[in-house]
């Protein structure tokens, strides 16, 4: 993560799909920010590339309109400055040829923006165009770092749909780029709440000694989501949630929940540890696969329920010594809605006795004054433009995480006797997915939309 | 928690002598009411007020109108609790309340000014009204228990000539309350504190007892008195063992009061001759105007305390104790203030100190805890704040009103359970740590009080004596330490 002192490089960055939903909803809106932050380099352009044709004037346009339907209140003025710095190219990404067009009209934007020859590739097309447009860049020259300058490629997911697939991806891409030059996106790593994992991990005194198998007995992490699978339905068949959720944003939380403490705060450190999360997960055996990982897929109509994310290390605690049972304290580390942080311990109910309830000691983010949470892109793109790769995953961590993930999905595949659980929209799951716990009475919590609601636990 | 059953064939009566004073209308009823109203109080239960007003029953009630609930229970006798004769008719009197069969039980509270303890126990003895022939017999001391070691100790004596010890409960009205018990079920309740509550973890702790009031009309009683007495060799140190002390085996009076007491023989004695090294005198500077008070007078209405428990769990830990009258604020609050994390790996400003955590416990007001950590600030850039985890029991429990410290005192009398009073014991330990530095404060070569304004936070010596620790007062509540 970037400290304040550094100052960004000059660059130009080149956003192919930049026609597509990702450019205008984040991307874009991303840039803004950081550059109503003053923390863009002083000298800045985009070029967006796309198969779809436009002027720099339209593609201005049609980013202002996202922008000025975001958060409101900006002068116009102001917003202009910044739609000057885009400028669009149409271009058939899928097609080698082509990438000489794009080269002569990237270095005259450059030329023109003071640039100089730093350039920040952004990939937000279908997967199926990285190795043709990362070819591309090589082809027409604009991979090779020469003469001081960077050129760095940021790829979205899905990276890989397998473990095979992300391995031939990566020697593809490595071909053309160094692994220094690649940062894979997984926007999770971006939100506020799950860096504060490592600053609450790291930063305080008293979290650290409990850290361990000694004090805890479960972690558990959910991310729940309202919406229903929509137009995607090709993309999220029964495989859906392990490839769209777990191999990625889930993992990635597991590896910072469970890291050693780094030595230091360089990426190279930082991503070490989480690859050694990744490599010490044990392997599901194919016979195990249906017992120890539940597939569940929705049916019926989307619930008017809430969108959850929360990772939820659970702590235990040993019996109290008073006349009423206690609950095992929790650490509740909410990444959204309702950013949070939650311990829950035992406190004495008022009154005669030592009868014990559990309450919340909170930490909310709202409760800050004037907070303003970033969204994760702006956080990525900063880094992506300073060329911090600690939030990005590399490539050693995909394969690891697809190591674990593919057997899994290949024991799907390969034994359809294994029960595809249904469950109604608006509940918590199948039942059986209790089944995991292994211990009667041991469920998943269910975090609520509000923290201050201790919601309930679905066990079998 | 024992909780006896009401004695439906028999009788209880709580009896105050000296229920003519403030602490019976202001206190001891309005508790009794709130229990009554909670149905927590022995369906049998009669009380018997004892002084020297001359006054009826009728006229008792009158007073105590507000708790009218109470009313029929309500009796008094005027009598002198040092006249064996007017005990004589307590006795009489408490046969017409008590009526026939089942067993009798009597609460005695000594609501009396402290020189009469002596008295009114012998007086009990002698009357043979300690005797727990027909049911029980219990005895209720309010503070001070002595005002030094030595006449505790003759106290005790006088005490258990007349009574057993698990007879007598010596109020330390801190113990009733919430949050204070609350220390223990925080402590003992959670798995996540236990593994930090030790030398490796902790770096030092404060204790506060803050008060924004003068001495008023009780100049004669405080110049004698100090704050040492009035408000460390009790409450401060009440609050210091429940921080201190090891877990007990179990939730019962005779363990819990056994580590209190454990804690207490570990601390070291600060020897008098050396005491300004150890605590800083300090007096308001209006003190000696007030009525009552020498105009010489080098009493203390604040002090400031460093103690150390030499143990394995404390070695090396210095809590720091310190209270005092005409304060900025009035505040009850324990600070645990933990080590800085030994690697610091996030970027700090130059002249930026590793913020360490820290446990606020706020026993009054708005009770509560806070823990301070450190988290990123929402930014693009990695920056770290302090923010606090919190807790505050008018929050959570909100539309139940926290009790009073005597009605959970006077419940657990009724109950005889001593968990929460001091045992003779502690009470001499109590004050075998705080005779040395009251001795030392009166050597001629020991320093004079400090002067601090009124509204201030006590004297600027007291801050320089943390200084010199390399540490600083804390007030809990704020975002980082802050020297207020």
């Amino acid at each position: 993560m970037t400290a304040v002192t550094e100052q960004a490089s000059p660059c130009t960055m080149v956003i192919f799909g930049a026609s597509g939903d990702l450019t205008a909803r984040k991307l874009i809106p991303g840039l803004y920010e950081l550059y109503r932050r003053g923390l863009l380099p002083e000298r800045f352009a985009v070029l967006g590339a796309g198969r779809t044709g436009m002027s720099d004037d339209r593609f201005r346009r049609r980013m202002g309109e996202e922008l000025a339907n975001g958060a409101g209140g900006q002068p116009a003025a102001d917003r202009e400055r910044f739609l000057g710095a885009l400028h669009y190219q149409q271009l058939d990404t899928g097609s080698a040829g082509e990438y000489g067009k794009l080269a002569e009209r990237l270095r005259a934007v450059a030329a023109e923006a003071g640039t100089g020859g730093n350039f920040l590739y952004y990939l937000a097309t279908p997967p199926s165009l990285f190795e043709p447009i990362a070819g591309g860049l090589a082809g027409a020259g604009l991979a090779e770092q020469q003469d001081g300058a960077w050129r760095r490629l940021i790829v979205e997911k899905p990276f890989g749909y397998d473990l095979e697939s992300a391995r031939t991806l990566n020697e593809r891409l490595h071909t053309w780029f160094t692994e220094r030059q690649i940062y894979r996106i997984d926007h999770y790593l971006g939100k506020e709440t799950v860096q504060n994992v490592l600053v609450l991990r790291f930063a305080n005194e008293v979290w650290e000694p409990l850290w361990n198998r000694a004090t805890i007995d479960r972690v558990e992490i959910t991310a729940a989501e309202q919406v229903g699978v929509e137009g995607r339905g090709g993309y999220y068949d029964g495989s859906g949630a392990l490839r769209d959720m777990f191999q990625n944003h889930l993992l990635q939380v597991v590896g910072m929940i469970a890291m050693e403490p780094p030595a230091h705060f360089r990426p190279s450190a930082v991503r070490n540890e989480t690859v050694k999360v990744f490599d010490s997960l044990r392997p599901i055996a194919p016979s195990q696969v249906s017992e120890d990982v539940v597939p569940h897929h929705l049916f019926g109509t989307p619930p008017p329920s809430v969108t959850d994310g929360v990772p939820d290390p659970a702590g235990y605690g040993q019996r109290a010594v008073s006349a009423a049972a206690a609950d095992a304290s929790k650490l509740i580390i909410r990444i959204q809605p309702d950013e949070a942080i939650q311990l829950c311990c035992n406190v004495k109910l008022p009154g005669a006795g030592f009868d014990v309830r559990q309450v919340g000691l909170d930490f909310r983010y709202a409760d800050l004054a004037d907070t303003y949470l970033p969204d994760a892109y702006e956080r990525l793109l900063l880094d992506g433009i300073m060329g911090d790769a600690t939030l990005y995953a590399r490539a050693d961590a995909i394969e690891s995480c697809w190591e674990f993930v593919t057997p899994i999905l290949k024991a799907w595949r390969d034994h359809p006797g294994i029960p595809l659980h249904g469950y109604p929209a608006g509940s918590w799951g199948p039942a059986a997915a209790s089944s995991l716990f292994r211990r009667p009475g041991y469920g998943w919590r269910t975090p609520m939309p509000s923290l201050s609601d201790p919601g309930g636990t679905v066990a079998l | 928690m024992i909780e006896a059953a009401p004695d439906s064939n028999g009788s209880t009566t709580l009896v105050i002598f000296g229920a003519s004073g403030d602490l019976t209308r202001r206190k001891l009823v309005p508790a009794l009411a709130s229990l009554h109203s909670k149905g927590r109080l022995p369906l049998d239960l009669q009380i018997l007020g004892v002084a020297r007003s001359d006054m009826d029953d009728e006229q008792f009630r009158a007073i105590l109108a507000e708790w009218a609930a109470l009313s029929s229970r309500i009796h008094y006798l005027h009598g002198d609790v040092t006249s064996l004769q007017d005990l004589e008719a307590v006795k009489d009197k408490l046969a017409s309340i008590e009526g026939n069969g089942g067993s009798h039980n009597r609460l005695y509270y000594l609501s009396l000014a402290p020189s009469l303890y002596r008295s009114a126990m012998s007086g009990l003895g002698e009357s043979r009204m300690s005797e727990d022939f027909d049911g029980w017999r219990r005895l209720v001391v309010e503070k001070p228990f002595g005002t030094d070691l030595t006449s505790a100790r003759e106290l005790n004596d006088v005490a258990h000539s007349v009574f057993r010890e698990d007879q007598v409960f010596r109020i330390d009205h801190y113990l009733g309350k919430e949050t204070v018990q609350n220390l223990l079920v925080f402590r003992f309740a959670n798995a996540i504190f236990e593994p930090l509550w030790n030398r490796n973890y902790i770096d030092h702790v404060q204790i506060t007892v803050s008060e924004t009031l003068k001495i008023d009309e009780r100049g004669d009683y405080y110049d004698q008195t100090g704050v040492l007495r009035d408000m460390f060799q009790n409450h401060l140190l009440q609050l210091l063992t429940l921080v201190a002390m090891e877990p007990p085996h179990a939730f019962e009076a005779e363990a819990l009061r056994n580590e209190k007491v454990k804690v207490l023989n570990a601390i070291r004695r600060i020897r008098p001759d050396d005491v300004g090294r150890h605590a800083i005198p300090g007096q308001y500077r209006t003190y000696r105007d007030e009525s009552g008070v020498s105009p010489e007078s080098d009493t203390a209405t604040y002090a400031a305390v460093r103690l150390h428990v030499d143990n394995w769990r404390w070695q090396g830990v210095p809590f720091y104790l310190r209270s005092g009258k005409a304060l900025r604020n009035k505040s009850t609050e324990i600070i645990i203030q933990f080590r800085s994390p030994p690697h610091m790996l996030f970027p700090l400003a130059d002249d930026e100190d590793i913020p360490a955590n820290t446990l606020a416990i706020f026993v009054q007001p708005d009770e509560g805890f806070h823990l301070e950590f450190q988290t990123k600030t929402p930014e693009a850039e990695l920056q770290m704040r302090t923010a606090e985890l919190e807790f505050h029991y008018h929050e959570a429990f909100s539309g139940q009103a926290i009790p009073d410290a005597y009605e959970r005192l006077l419940l657990d009398a009724l109950n005889g359970d001593a968990s929460l009073f001091t045992r003779s014991d502690e009470i001499e330990q109590a004050w075998s740590i705080v005779d040395p530095i009251i001795e030392g404060f009166s050597l001629p070569t020991a320093p004079r009080p400090y002067y601090y304004s009124e509204g201030s936070w006590g004297p600027v010596e007291a801050d320089r004596f943390m200084l010199t620790d390399g540490r600083a007062w804390l007030q809990a509540g704020r975002a980082g330490s802050a020297m207020p």
